[in-house]
């Protein structure tokens, strides 16, 4: 016998009903991490990183979010970053937690990212979808990071990011801070220090080569230096090969520069296939730099084990956040996740978990508005987030910006990326390319 | 002139890749009427098979290509025998919807089964043809290209002499002309799909284990070339393996080639615009047959 119209009804509303109930309980792309029972963050980080509550003041656990590449081309990158977060996460818990909030638990959702800006938008969609974080750390790439804080800032997210691009913060937000060098600064320094230590070894460079792809992360290095650094420098640009990645053949650009013979080639590839491949070619074709790249992109063990130290070695690079500065910190990182070296994006998020920890304790309570209140005025000089970063004070300005930030110069040396400027406080001297 | 000469070298070269790669796309459609938009993930296969097995067994890449070809061929005709049969049928509009959702599936699967294994990390496979090079009159010709392209065409040529002069060529052939008289005839049409689908995600591994010599491979990494590889058998004219082969090695040339008018930054889009251009004036593309309204 057929069931009744009536019937059907019901059983309909109920599968409708059981559907909505199974995906609340249910998560989206999304994992809580470290020292979180399954079912606690959810429910307690909503009630601490709702609506402002006075009262909010002792909760069990404490909501922060990552939107972090976890995977297609920048997935080891976001994945060291995030190994840096979860590092930070367990220092924080060891320690006791949040003891302005009566010791809460430090807990830290992960959206991926993904490979695409499309991708990193639907994973900021999630990362705002509920009330549960109050603040957030991402985006890795300066193209993500600029699509990612459009959604946070309506929302009213206090966000911290690594990445470089001056845009992030010229847009008038409010709830956005970078604690990195700015692509302009760290044009110009960079190439002025790298100048100075050619000059060290006698060498006087007259003529650059650009060559890069055209993500946000590298036009911010590249259009200073297009419009107006390398003439303050006294530098001719005689080769400026531009791509859109991603790249199938580095031929073309191999064949222009062995054509020009610049006396420096600066470099910029966020995809370590891209970069690969221009490498290799130009090895091919006889070119053999010297090399200053533009960023953290080329510290990465991928280049150690993909290509072989000998294809990196003696490759500068200046950067927007620092290699560890501290041996304990390094031998902690790589002890916790059998890499070979601790990377910048790991140590920026191992810095950036500690400074909302800071925040958090600042503000006194788990809330959003509090915490964004609480990043405007901090001034860290002491501290694992201080000391992790260069020059070892963390403050912003009044466009989110971080005041001290310094950049640093890097070089590969034995499979190893060391600091070697600023001179002062670099563990390692510069090795001649010259030669 | 000497640039010329250089950026025709490098796009034959590549285009000789991309030609085995979209024979092998063009395969399935011709034979199944398939549009496997999981082609791209099985030449990730081959690549991954490559870079691991090469790890435990040193040999040379041609080797792993047979080997490559075997495994993930395998593999291909028991994914098309299992699920992609489920959604073919003579009901061509309905079964298209359903092809594409299915394949589109494996392809997930797939690029999400290499994340959790072995991880998202760039590998490479580097050989000494790699980093090396011949200069023939002023020309650069990568060793691990040049060794690709060879091999891709020739296995190329294979197939078309496997569909041409074998048995079972021409039953794939007959089962792709006309699947009702082809069981007719003795065909064993379902037999004939999985050996189709089987041979050509063997070429896409094999092309995969070429490609890895000087092109690095993630879970991902399928986006960066699966689109060619569709434009390279529309180009040519779908159903057409001949078109196929003709289109990955326009694809190949244009690519290069238009970096003497245009920059860099905008290489990709001489592609489409000849694209466009071709479909403009021959819509069935140039070796497909006119269909009349």
């Amino acid at each position: 016998m057929k069931p009744s119209r009536k019937g059907r009804r019901r059983v309909l509303a109920a599968s409708v009903a059981g559907l909505m109930i199974l995906a609340a309980c249910g998560s989206s792309g999304s994992e809580p991490t470290d020292g979180a029972a399954d079912d606690a963050p959810t429910d307690t980080a909503a009630d601490a990183g709702g609506e402002a509550d006075d009262t909010n003041t002792s909760v069990d656990a404490v909501e922060i979010v990552t939107v972090t590449p976890t995977s297609g081309p920048y997935a080891q990158s976001g994945t060291l970053m995030l190994e840096g977060m979860k590092l930070a996460i367990e220092e924080v818990n060891a320690a006791g937690g949040i003891k302005a909030l009566g010791g809460a638990e430090l807990v830290l959702k992960v959206e991926d990212a993904g490979g695409t800006i499309e991708s990193a938008v639907s994973a900021a969609e999630r990362a705002v979808s509920d009330d549960g974080p109050v603040a957030g750390i991402g985006a890795y790439a300066s193209s993500f990071t600029l699509a990612v804080t459009e959604l946070t800032e309506r929302a009213g997210l206090p966000w911290v990011s690594q990445s470089y691009s001056d845009q992030i913060t010229d847009r008038g937000f409010n709830y956005v801070y970078q604690t990195s060098v700015m692509g302009n600064v760290l044009a110009r320094s960079g190439i002025e220090t790298y100048l100075a230590l050619a000059e060290a070894e006698g060498v006087t460079i007259k003529t650059i080569a650009l060559v890069g792809d055209n993500t946000g992360a590298i036009l911010s290095v590249f259009d200073p230096i297009r419009n107006g650094v390398a003439e303050e420098l006294g530098l001719e640009i005689i080769l400026d090969q531009v791509w859109t990645p991603p790249l199938t053949d580095a031929s073309p650009i191999s064949t222009e520069l062995a054509a020009a013979g610049a006396d420096l080639i600066i470099f910029g590839a966020t995809s370590f296939g891209d970069a690969a491949r221009v490498l290799d070619s130009n090895e091919q074709f006889g070119v053999t730099g010297p090399y200053l790249a533009g960023g953290s992109w080329i510290v990465l063990p991928d280049y150690l084990e993909g290509l072989g130290k000998e294809s990196v070695e003696g490759i500068v690079t200046f950067l927007g956040h620092p290699l560890p500065l501290s041996d304990e910190l390094r031998d902690n990182f790589m002890l916790a996740t059998g890499e070979p070296f601790m990377t910048p994006d790991a140590v920026t998020g191992y810095a950036h978990v500690w400074l909302l920890k800071e925040a958090i304790e600042l503000a006194g309570v788990a809330d959003r508005e509090a915490v964004n209140a609480a990043l405007k005025e901090i001034d860290l000089t002491e501290g694992p987030a201080a000391e992790a970063m260069a020059a070892q004070r963390i403050r912003f300005d009044e466009k989110g910006r971080r005041i001290d930030a310094a950049p640093l110069l890097a070089q590969w040396q034995d499979g190893v990326p060391v600091v070697i400027a600023p001179i002062e406080f670099a563990p390692a001297k510069y090795r001649s390319q010259f030669d | 002139m000497q640039q010329f000469y250089q950026l025709f070298v490098s796009g034959l070269l590549m285009g000789g890749v991309l030609a085995m790669l979209a024979s092998g796309l063009a395969l399935i459609f011709g034979v199944m009427r398939v549009i496997n938009f999981a082609h791209g993930d099985f030449v990730v296969l081959g690549m991954y098979f490559a870079v691991l097995g090469h790890g435990w067994l040193p040999v040379n890449p041609l080797i792993l290509g047979v080997g490559a070809f075997v495994v993930v061929g395998v593999v291909g005709a028991f994914v098309q025998r299992i699920l992609v049969s489920r959604v073919t049928g003579s009901d061509e509009a309905k079964s298209h919807k359903g092809q594409i959702i299915m394949t589109l599936g494996v392809a997930l699967v797939i690029q999400n089964l290499l994340l959790m294994t072995v991880g998202p990390n760039s590998r490479v496979l580097r050989l000494g043809v790699s980093r090396s090079s011949f200069e023939v009159g002023g020309v650069f010709i990568n060793q691990a290209r040049l060794l690709a392209s060879i091999t891709a065409v020739a296995m190329t040529a294979a197939l078309f002499l496997f569909l041409a002069k074998t048995r079972t060529g021409r039953s794939l052939r007959a089962a792709a002309d006309d699947p009702v008289a082809a069981t007719y005839v003795g065909i064993d049409v379902t037999r004939a799909h999985m050996l189709a689908f089987g041979i050509s995600t063997g070429m896409a591994a094999t092309g995969g284990v070429l490609l890895v010599t000087f092109f690095a491979v993630n879970p991902f990494v399928s986006f960066d070339f699966v689109i060619l590889l569709f434009v390279a058998v529309v180009l040519g004219g779908l159903g057409s393996i001949t078109g196929a082969f003709f289109g990955g090695l326009i694809i190949g040339l244009v690519q290069s080639l238009s970096l003497l008018w245009i920059p860099l930054e905008i290489q990709t889009l001489s592609i489409f615009v000849v694209f466009l251009a071709v479909l403009l004036i021959r819509p069935q593309g140039l070796l497909g047959n006119s269909v009349r309204a």
